[in-house]
């Protein structure tokens, strides 16, 4: 029976996202798989590359609630059966998280954190993690308004980050420039926005599949080696860390992780100190650079959902190099135009 | 005594590119410090590699001291080498 198999986040542009990365992953694997691509917008670049998905949704963003989302979920269950569902996005994990039951009700599986794991890594709440974890973050402080910001940012110092819910990251170096960026990534992803005292090193990811009950499999981490100016990874190299993999080992444990996760850490050079910056909800767009190399994570996850056990995946080898490299894709109009107009299309078989 | 667990876990290449697996560092290593790590990694001690250098690029004992002591300098730097500590 072929699997059907819904897939967030499709776009590869310059802020790369991992639908594209799970997908190939899964092909490498599984040979009878159908796979719905389920996106926001009719530009996600994904949707019209070759080895993208087999149909295309258009489905409400998870600011428009979980009602809506479900909704159209419906819908879409009526026409293509979702076996699985993986969201690569984190503002869809933290709706879906909390829908985790309505999903079950409706037969789509998902692999996906406790309520409380989820709240747990939430960037405001990484002191308090780190702390029962024998781990250590900069200072942080959240901040949900401008009283709020000047206090923290003069308690944190400058130069400091300033960081979104959800996505961005910006260096401050002034108050005015504090200021301005506070409003800007308040708009477009809310509060509360995150302060982060500047530590200066070298950026490593970490990612993971945990089992919800403490044992994680598949950890892979790689050292950022270029990094574009919204602080992506344009390029990345494995490493084999024992120092990093106990921290990120005893973190999932603390949170009882449950699904993919990355881990985003910054060494810094004059302590020799790792310091977690964020731990991201989902797998991470690099995801299908680590399944070339026979780690394979998103493949992991599928069988864990059919077979109940975690299956055992090695980590990526030290030594593989990743280098992000971008295509022009040709498309129809009339493809798009489908897409926008019906909120679905479904390109030639391929 | 120095720790050699970095220097040997380095990975290195015969054109002198060097990879750290444990950290993603990458260094060029010239052929005269190719040869100082192999002999570094046999045993040698600071006046054998002196002495080594002298002889295998037949220059003064003090131009293989000076070369020498700022090679080691860089691999101690790099956290390539790590003195042990006293027992």
């Amino acid at each position: 029976m072929t699997l059907q198999i819904a897939i967030t986040g499709l776009h590869r542009g310059e802020n790369p996202q991992p639908g594209i990365g799970v997908i190939r992953s899964l092909r490498r694997t599984f040979d009878d798989i159908h796979i719905i691509g389920l996106v926001y917008d009719a530009l996600e670049s994904g949707i019209y590359a070759e080895d993208g998905p087999d149909v295309v949704y258009q489905i409400p963003y998870p600011s428009s609630g979980s009602e809506a989302v479900l909704e159209r979920l419906d819908y879409i269950q009526q026409q293509n059966t979702i076996d699985i569902l993986i969201p690569t996005l984190d503002a869809e994990v933290h709706l879906l998280v909390g829908i985790q039951q309505e999903l079950a009700d409706r037969n789509i599986r998902c692999m996906l954190p406790t309520p409380s794991a989820f709240r747990q890594r939430n960037k405001a709440n990484l002191p308090e993690l780190v702390a029962r974890s024998d781990a250590t973050t900069p200072q942080t402080e959240s901040v949900v308004d401008g009283t709020q910001l000047l206090g923290a940012a003069n308690r944190i110092g400058y130069p400091l980050m300033l960081k979104g819910p959800y996505d961005e990251a910006y260096k401050i170096l002034t108050t005015h420039q504090l200021s301005n960026t506070f409003k800007d990534v308040a708009q477009r992803w809310g509060v509360p926005v995150i302060l982060q005292k500047y530590i200066e090193g070298t950026e490593f990811n970490v990612m993971a599949y945990g089992d919800g009950a403490g044992d994680s499999t598949g950890m892979t981490t790689i050292r950022k080696t270029v990094i574009s100016q919204s602080e992506k990874g344009l390029s990345g190299v494995t490493i084999h860390d024992e120092k990093i993999d106990s921290i990120a080992t005893r973190l999932l444990n603390t949170l009882q992780w449950q699904g993919p996760v990355e881990l985003e850490f910054l060494l810094n050079p004059s302590d020799r100190q790792y310091y977690l910056l964020e731990i991201n909800p989902r797998f991470p767009a690099w995801v299908d650079f680590a399944s070339a190399a026979h780690s394979n994570l998103p493949a992991a996850l599928v069988e864990h959902l059919l077979s109940g056990q975690l299956p055992s995946v090695n980590p990526c080898p030290a030594g593989k190099l990743f280098i992000r490299h971008s295509v022009d894709l040709t498309c129809e109009m009339e493809d798009m135009g489908t897409l926008v107009t019906a909120g679905e299309w479904r390109p030639d078989p391929r | 005594m120095v720790n050699l667990t970095s220097l040997r876990q380095l990975m290195i290449n015969d054109n002198g590119f060097a990879f750290d697996p444990t950290n993603g560092a990458t260094y060029s290593i010239s052929p005269t410090g190719l040869e100082l790590i192999k002999w570094i990694k046999a045993g040698q001690q600071e006046d054998d590699l002196i002495d080594s250098l002298a002889e295998h690029y037949e220059v003064q004992p003090e131009v293989a001291r000076r070369d020498c002591q700022g090679f080691i300098e860089n691999l101690h730097r790099f956290g390539l080498l790590e003195r042990e500590a006293s027992p």
